[in-house]
């Protein structure tokens, strides 16, 4: 990962689009934040062809991870905190989902079923992790807990990429935000 | 007045000698009210030159019932003069058909842009060419409509619901105007689910915009409707409240 990127701020998470006309059915988005931590996580619930249906399953997804409030201990425990609270929801076969927890020693990434994480160097994207990377694995909530990536700092922003259409590397920052749904 | 003529029946006529006979018999039925559109058809079926100059030539009669009794041999007009100025001058003499001219040839020209400047004519610019291409095309049409500038065709049918359209408007960077015509759906009993529609190609980050949707309802039933597509989106929900 370029050094030049990392910020020691909390961390913005999306995923972008996919290719088609309804390029972000199913995607989610949420943040919790507490005393001196933060928790963000973003994602697509699955392959769903009915907006309407993927809309549903992802405020249910949404209610699972942000009821309960932040988790207690350090970013590793938030990681794991998350993550647990998926368990048992229905329909997870597809998930596509990348989650960051921040507090003052830093950042813990963990994500299933991306083919690359990017940030914004000078206006464009650029592959913070690549593949293959333990970060980067197949779609659907494996039945261990995924691994975490431990930083000092990330991007302020990452992008997550499921693989569907082209590599983002080198795509405008302005197009990567519109792509993911974040409006200024 | 030629009744055998009236009735189709063109034995023995020279077309080319005797169009201006044939069209004066035209203008008197017309203006006594009678069916001309056998004659029409025979005229076109006979002689597509003779029928094109008839009916769409310099010296064409300007009337709707000429025009009417010509559409279902459109087809035979168009083997002889250039489509595009065959439907314009039909249009000229019978401006209250356009919206029937865009539809007859909708299957054979619905790619043209001169059909889509056809429509330009209309009331509402557009909204023929719009409602034909829509169910034929739904992802791509709004955004043609607009192209053309057939912005109040789309916004009207965006208004009624149309994820389509809507999201046309919401594409071509008209916010004000997104807004307001998801709240007019919303108040014209639209019963699609549009905050997931939305979603769909804006993403999850929609409890803003709906915020401000809400504010600009005008009926209870648009309040009621949003109300229930608005779980999750605290701030719609506060906005629907009164904030």
């Amino acid at each position: 990962m370029p050094d030049s990127m990392i910020e020691d701020t909390p961390l913005g998470l999306a995923v972008l689009g996919r290719p088609g006309f309804w390029p972000l059915a199913g995607a989610f988005r949420g943040e919790l934040r507490g005393d001196g931590h933060h928790v963000a996580w973003s994602g697509f619930i699955g392959d769903e062809d009915d907006p309407v249906i993927a809309w549903k399953r992802t405020l249910e997804l949404n209610k699972r991870l942000s009821q309960p409030g932040i988790p207690t201990g350090d970013r590793r425990r938030c990681l794991t905190v998350m993550w647990s609270r998926l368990d048992g929801l229905a329909g997870l076969e597809e998930l596509v989902m990348v989650l960051a927890a921040h507090d003052s020693g830093g950042v813990a990434i963990s994500a299933i079923g991306l083919s690359g994480l990017y940030g914004v160097h000078e206006g464009r994207l650029r592959a913070w992790v690549n593949a293959p990377h333990p970060l980067l694995g197949p779609k659907g909530l494996p039945e261990a807990l995924p691994g975490a990536l431990l930083a000092d700092g990330a991007p302020k922003w990452l992008f997550g990429w499921d693989g569907s259409g082209l590599d983002p590397a080198g795509l405008p920052s302005e197009l990567a935000f519109r792509s993911s749904g974040v409006h200024g | 007045m030629n009744e055998a003529w009236l009735a189709g029946d063109l034995s023995g006529v020279s077309l080319k000698e005797e169009l201006g006979v044939l069209r004066r018999c035209v203008e008197e039925a017309v203006a006594q009210g009678r069916d001309v559109s056998h004659l029409i058809a025979a005229v076109i079926h006979t002689d597509p030159v003779a029928g094109a100059d008839l009916v769409a030539g310099p010296r064409a009669i300007a009337s709707e019932q000429v025009v009417q009794a010509a559409i279902p041999v459109l087809h035979l007009l168009e083997a002889v003069v250039p489509v595009s100025g065959l439907y314009g001058r039909l249009a000229d003499l019978a401006p209250t058909l356009i919206a029937t001219l865009i539809l007859e040839s909708a299957p054979r020209h619905s790619d043209a842009s001169w059909w889509w400047r056809l429509s330009g004519r209309e009331s509402v610019p557009g909204q023929t060419c719009l409602a034909v291409q829509l169910r034929k095309s739904p992802e791509t049409t709004p955004l043609r409509a607009l192209e053309f500038g057939y912005t109040a065709a789309v916004s009207a049918v965006a208004a009624q619901g149309n994820v389509y359209c809507l999201r046309a408007i919401h594409d071509d960077g008209n916010h004000e105007s997104f807004v307001r015509s998801l709240s007019s759906a919303l108040d014209s009993g639209c019963e699609e689910h549009l905050v997931a529609w939305t979603a769909a190609w804006r993403g999850p980050d929609v409890d803003s915009l709906f915020a401000a949707v809400a504010r600009r309802l005008q009926s209870s039933d648009g309040a009621a409707a949003l109300r229930n597509m608005a779980r999750g989106l605290p701030l719609t929900l506060a906005a629907l409240d009164g904030d």
